[in-house]
């Protein structure tokens, strides 16, 4: 639909090289319909369901819903739930800003980690399928159903009381750094402690990386292995190949999995934002309010993403550019 | 014969030896080796805790002792399982559903990331927008809006012009297959946008080439630029697979009439005593319940992935990029 419409616009090729005369059609208009046709899927998509449904929501953020009786009662209430949201929550732009913690140091954590497990999970080794596998089941661990009923699990938390672990990380990943530790006798509570976080914190990053390690995967698995003979044949090291053929081929992916990671920072659910509207949705039952909420937090995370998809214009896209040319 | 040709093995091997980077490799060997099974260990153990709960027994749930390894295992929790899930049907709804989605996510995926990426026209930059704000926007923020328009679906409200009324499409799984082929399912975007990033790797040349020699776009595309995107493409059918394969927030909002495996978990965890029979505490055994449904359903994935993994090796063998 909106193909046709673009197509009958006259708007002038951005540049004059050769053209061919082909069933009335300049060879870029033939191009730009063709664009069209690639992307028509997404677009009849964008138009008979996103578009409408994304505008309905947004006029419930500003309306009064009564779910209760048999048909949807929406009646208008102005900026009502925005000004809940801003000057009457006595949490919501704490919340806010207690989401955006951390965000810079996970995004370079889990990036750096991933990209060095993906690297080795590429290399050739023997057990290298079982432990790619090993490596799906963060991906497996962290979504839908089992996410939902990993939280509470009832049996392990019975277990983990039983053996006395510290805290909640501890628990769920059942690495017992300190009884290890004092198998070895060491005993001292600084060291103890460092050892315990950190068994933690792989923990955590290794849950968080699960998706960026599959992806980072898949991109290495799309260089050409001719590409690392040529490399070899000239004389690289490793050092040398990692930084000059898979690195600015693997660009691409990384600025996937940045989005990626901080989307999946902002949206999942132990995020306390995520977790205050969940309350004020479904415990409160002010799904209003909680729309409106939602959508301002949405506009922070594009705010977010359009910082990094800048920065990555400038400082690595552009620079590699100039380099090839 | 069988000794001189060990001999001049060994002095080959020995004089390997002596290089600097024969022992740099070898450390680096067994680092990595360390790492993996290190890394392994922290992945499993929750993991392992499910395996182990499918063949506890009653009494062993109690035991205080027990701790990984079953006193006296029994195959009754697999067993309950399996007939209260119905499996097989359930396997099966689930298969087909996840199988559809995916393919359709994937196809989609190619079709839109090869669009965005290699042509240009005015609006690709906001269509690019769109992509990135669907990964944004949660599904549960418009899951009020989304669930109406399938209650009543229209477009433009041509179908009530014509034929009087909407149509119905909640209590099956239409709008998955719909949603995916349009490409607004579950993480669709995370979908389009790494085969975008993708396409934009491929050197301009490769097409260029291919359209000097004749081929249309569209025979470009699926003889030149699809056998390139095999690796890529299997990934993303696997995660879209598996996530479809998980979900329970699409399953309860639009299907609950079609129990996939993930709707049995959430029926299980809230039936009441009546399934579980006269126990004290009874939380615990549907604790345990939950576990191995959680198990039977994770499993497949895994075995899948492992299978399906060798699939990525090849891709790349047979495209036509060389860089």
């Amino acid at each position: 639909m909106k193909a046709v419409k673009n197509e009958k616009k006259p708007s002038a090729p951005s540049s004059s090289g050769t053209k061919k005369p082909s069933g009335g059609l300049s060879y870029y208009k033939k191009k730009e319909l063709q664009g069209w046709w690639f992307v028509s899927l997404f677009v009849i998509g964008l138009v008979i369901y996103y578009l409408p449904v994304l505008f309905n929501s947004i006029r419930f953020s500003f309306s009064d819903l009564d779910v209760g009786s048999r048909a949807l009662q929406v009646t208008f209430a102005g900026g009502k739930h925005y000004h809940y949201a801003f000057l009457e929550h006595p949490d919501f732009l704490k919340t806010l800003f207690s989401s955006m913690s951390g965000l810079l140091a996970e995004v370079l954590t889990v990036l750096i980690f991933s990209l060095f497990i993906a690297s080795i999970l590429n290399q050739r080794m023997h057990g290298r399928a079982f432990f790619r596998m090993i490596f799906f089941i963060p991906v497996v661990m962290t979504t839908g159903i089992v996410e939902k009923y990993e939280m509470g699990n009832l049996l392990m938390n019975q277990m983990t009381n039983m053996a006395e672990m510290g805290n909640t990380v501890a628990q769920s990943s059942l690495f017992d750094a300190r009884e290890f530790l004092l198998m070895l006798n060491i005993q001292d509570p600084t060291v103890v402690s460092a050892v315990s976080t950190l068994a933690d914190g792989i923990y955590g990053i290794v849950q968080k990386s699960g998706v960026q390690i599959v992806i980072f995967l898949a991109g290495l698995q799309s260089i050409s292995p001719s590409v690392y003979e040529v490399a070899k044949i000239e004389g690289a090291s490793g050092w040398e190949t990692f930084w000059k053929v898979t690195f600015p081929m693997m660009l691409p992916m990384i600025f996937v999995n940045t989005m990626y990671t901080i989307i999946d920072s902002f949206t999942r659910s132990s995020n306390p934002m995520v977790e205050l509207i969940q309350t004020i949705g479904f415990q409160n039952n002010n799904l209003s309010a909680a729309t409106a909420m939602s959508l301002v937090y949405s506009i922070v995370v594009l705010l977010f993403l359009g910082l990094t998809a800048w920065l990555f214009s400038v400082l690595v896209f552009r620079k590699e550019e100039r380099g090839r040319a | 014969m069988r000794n001189a040709n060990a001999a001049v093995l060994w002095q080959k091997k020995k004089s390997q030896m002596r290089t600097p980077t024969y022992w740099g490799s070898l450390a680096w060997k067994i680092f990595r080796l360390v790492l993996l099974i290190g890394l392994t260990y922290i992945i499993v153990m929750p993991f392992l805790t499910k395996l182990v709960s499918a063949f506890m027994s009653d009494s062993d749930l109690y035991d205080g002792m027990v701790k990984f390894i079953p006193r006296s295992p029994t195959l009754d929790n697999i067993r309950f399982v399996w007939d209260y899930v119905e499996y097989p049907a359930a396997f099966m709804r689930t298969f087909l559903l996840s199988f559809a989605c995916a393919a359709l996510s994937v196809l989609t995926a190619c079709l839109t990331g090869y669009g965005l990426a290699c042509f240009k026209f005015k609006g690709r930059g906001i269509l690019m927008g769109f992509v990135i704000l669907t990964m944004v926007i949660p599904p549960q923020t418009i899951q009020i809006a989304s669930f109406l328009k399938f209650k009543y679906f229209d477009i433009f409200g041509l179908v009530e012009l014509f034929t009087g009324q909407t149509i119905q499409l909640v209590n099956n799984p239409t709008p998955m297959i719909l949603l995916s082929l349009l490409g607004f399912a579950m993480k669709n975007g995370l979908y389009i946008f790494i085969m975008r990033q993708f396409f934009t790797t491929l050197p301009i040349e490769l097409r260029e080439a291919a359209e000097v020699d004749g081929a249309g776009t569209f025979r470009t595309f699926t003889q030149i630029i699809l056998p390139t995107v095999r690796p890529l493409a299997m990934t993303v059918f696997l995660l879209a697979f598996s996530w479809q394969w998980l979900d329970i927030y699409y399953a309860s909002t639009y299907y609950s009439n079609y129990p996939v495996l993930a709707t049995a978990v959430a029926s299980l965890s809230h039936s009441n005593t009546d399934v579980f029979g006269q126990l004290y505490d009874y939380t615990s055994k549907q604790s345990m319940l939950i576990n191995t449904t959680l198990l039977l359903i994770i499993l497949p994935l895994l075995i899948l992935y492992l299978v399906a993994q060798k699939q990525f090796i090849q891709g790349v063998e047979r495209s036509g990029i060389v860089g």
